[in-house]
């Protein structure tokens, strides 16, 4: 099982790609959870996360946030704007799982 | 273009980080993101005991509902400070990484502070004769609203402060080791909350011999009304709808960062609206803090609404028809990713220009409509982020006319037309 987590200001417009991420990870049968919270939240949270990713429009907290969380074991990357913009479920789950390698 | 890039990664970017990383501007946003039920309370009680519909009317008056409606707002919108001065406290704290109860203990001496510094004792008119009364022990309500609401924010960020170098400097209780850890903790607390408490004593003793009286007439006079005129001014507001729009121009979170602002300059003028609207009478300010969602930012920042419209239904490219299709249900909630990533509008210098425009026409449109009286002031309802594009407009002003629904997507879309085909 892959734990995903996306964060951007409000953890709004990050739902919506967890969705398609989600079903294009089950018609590829890949055991992944994929949730999305803000920013602000995800400093608290508990739950497992092995590949962070931040939305385009946050992209300014990635240093920040991969030198505190990279050191714990998870993947921090930045969403491509392009493939963000189009809802691109499959392809930013397929660099997700690239991360991971 | 590619230098232009460069720069703005190097420069830009990090700039943006630190303010919306700022932890006084975190405060106060997540102070209020958690007094919005307190402030949806009052507001929708409000419109509940004052729809002007004449057999509306007379139900909730037969069945004593009206009572019932009408007091909430006296206790939420009319007392919003108190309630903000405590979560803006205890926001502030969990900035500062203190744990939970500590954060909680840190609002409730906001709050104490806020309340030392309202000198007690009412007097007015006794009701039937002319005589002046005064009662001592009485606590006036002037300044627990919207007239209150600079010095609670002003208190709720300045308790956590001092808090935390009482904290970070160790200048704490403490108790010998035998004594267990979990007791230890809460006699830490002691130093700060006392040093607070005679600091703010001291506070409202210095103020009792100036001219003002009290803090709050002073933050009122000194602040607020300089503030206000601030704010009530377009000029100010579209330089908000500037620098947003700009951000998002360079792909970052341009509402994140200027909403604290709007917070702090705009709440007051909404509480106000709200206040006189439950009075019958319309709002005193042109602009509030959900002038934002309502008038500037329709289907999100840059008031994309109409250019999704425009694409779904219109676009030539199947691109741009698919990626309109996709935007069209967010961006009805005013959210407009899709749009700004995915067309993209971000670093698209043939976009920038509607980006910039476009929410800037429609709440000029807006503004002047209200302030020649087609349509009412807000009513000072918060709108919040994510609220779908026609709901803002009926709870916000009254149901009847509403020609801004209608009018400003379709200015959005006749700016948009010349660019996208």
């Amino acid at each position: 099982m892959i734990h995903i987590t996306l964060i951007c200001a409000a953890g709004m417009s990050t739902s919506m790609l967890t969705q398609r991420m989600q079903k294009a990870a089950e018609s590829k049968n890949l055991e992944v959870e994929i949730i999305a919270m803000p920013e602000s939240k995800f400093r608290k949270y508990k739950g497992e996360t092995e590949v962070l990713l931040l939305g385009p429009q946050v992209r300014y907290l990635f240093e920040e946030i991969k030198a505190e969380f990279q050191p714990k074991g998870m993947k921090v990357a930045v969403i491509d704007m392009r493939d963000y913009g189009m809802m691109n479920g499959e392809k930013v789950l397929e660099d997700a799982c690239k991360l991971l390698g | 273009m590619n230098n232009l890039t460069g720069l703005i990664e190097k420069y830009f970017v990090p700039m943006a980080g630190k303010l919306s990383k700022n932890k006084f501007l975190k405060a106060i946003s997540n102070g209020f993101s958690v007094l919005l039920p307190i402030t949806m309370i009052g507001a929708i009680f409000t419109l509940l005991s004052n729809l002007q519909i004449a057999p509306y009317q007379s139900f909730v008056k037969a069945v004593h509902l009206k009572e019932i409606f009408g007091f909430a707002p006296k206790v939420t919108t009319d007392m919003l400070a108190v309630y903000a001065v405590f979560l803006i406290g205890k926001a502030l704290a969990e900035q500062y990484d203190f744990d939970d109860n500590v954060s909680t203990i840190v609002g409730a001496l906001s709050l104490f502070s806020f309340l030392v510094l309202i000198p007690l004792g009412v007097s007015g008119k006794a009701e039937k004769s002319q005589e002046i009364v005064s009662i001592a022990g009485a606590m006036p309500t002037t300044y627990l609203g919207a007239a209150g609401l600079f010095t609670a924010m002003i208190v709720g960020l300045l308790v956590p402060f001092i808090y935390q170098i009482f904290i970070n400097h160790n200048i704490v209780l403490k108790m010998p080791e035998q004594v267990p850890p979990t007791i230890a903790k809460s006699f830490s607390a002691l130093i700060p909350a006392f040093s607070i408490a005679f600091f703010f004593g001291l506070i409202r003793f210095l103020f009792s011999l100036t001219p003002f009286g009290d803090a709050n007439s002073f933050v009122y006079t000194m602040l607020k009304a300089p503030l206000a005129n601030l704010g009530a001014s377009p000029a100010t507001f579209i330089l908000f709808i500037l620098v947003c729009s700009l951000m998002w121009f360079f792909g970052l979170h341009g509402g994140m960062i200027v909403m604290p602002f709007i917070n702090v300059l705009y709440t007051a003028a909404g509480l106000e609206n709200l206040e006189a609207y439950a009075n019958g009478v319309a709002g005193p300010n042109l602009i509030t803090n959900s002038s934002w969602i309502v008038f500037a930012s329709l289907g999100g920042a840059g008031g994309t609404l109409g250019l999704c419209i425009l694409m779904a239904f219109m676009a030539k490219s199947s691109r741009y028809k698919t990626l309109g299709k996709l935007a069209l249900p967010a961006g009805a909630c005013g959210i407009n990713e899709p749009i700004t990533f995915g067309l993209p509008m971000v670093l698209n210098t043939i976009m920038i220009i509607p980006l910039i425009i476009t929410p800037i026409i429609t709440f000029l449109i807006s503004y002047f409509m209200i302030k020649i009286g087609i349509i009412p002031p807000l009513n000072g309802t918060t709108i919040p982020l994510g609220t779908p594009v026609v709901f803002p407009d009926a709870v916000s002003l009254p149901v009847y006319i509403h020609i801004q629904t209608d009018t400003a997507p379709c200015i959005s879309f006749r700016i948009r037309m010349n660019q996208i085909y």
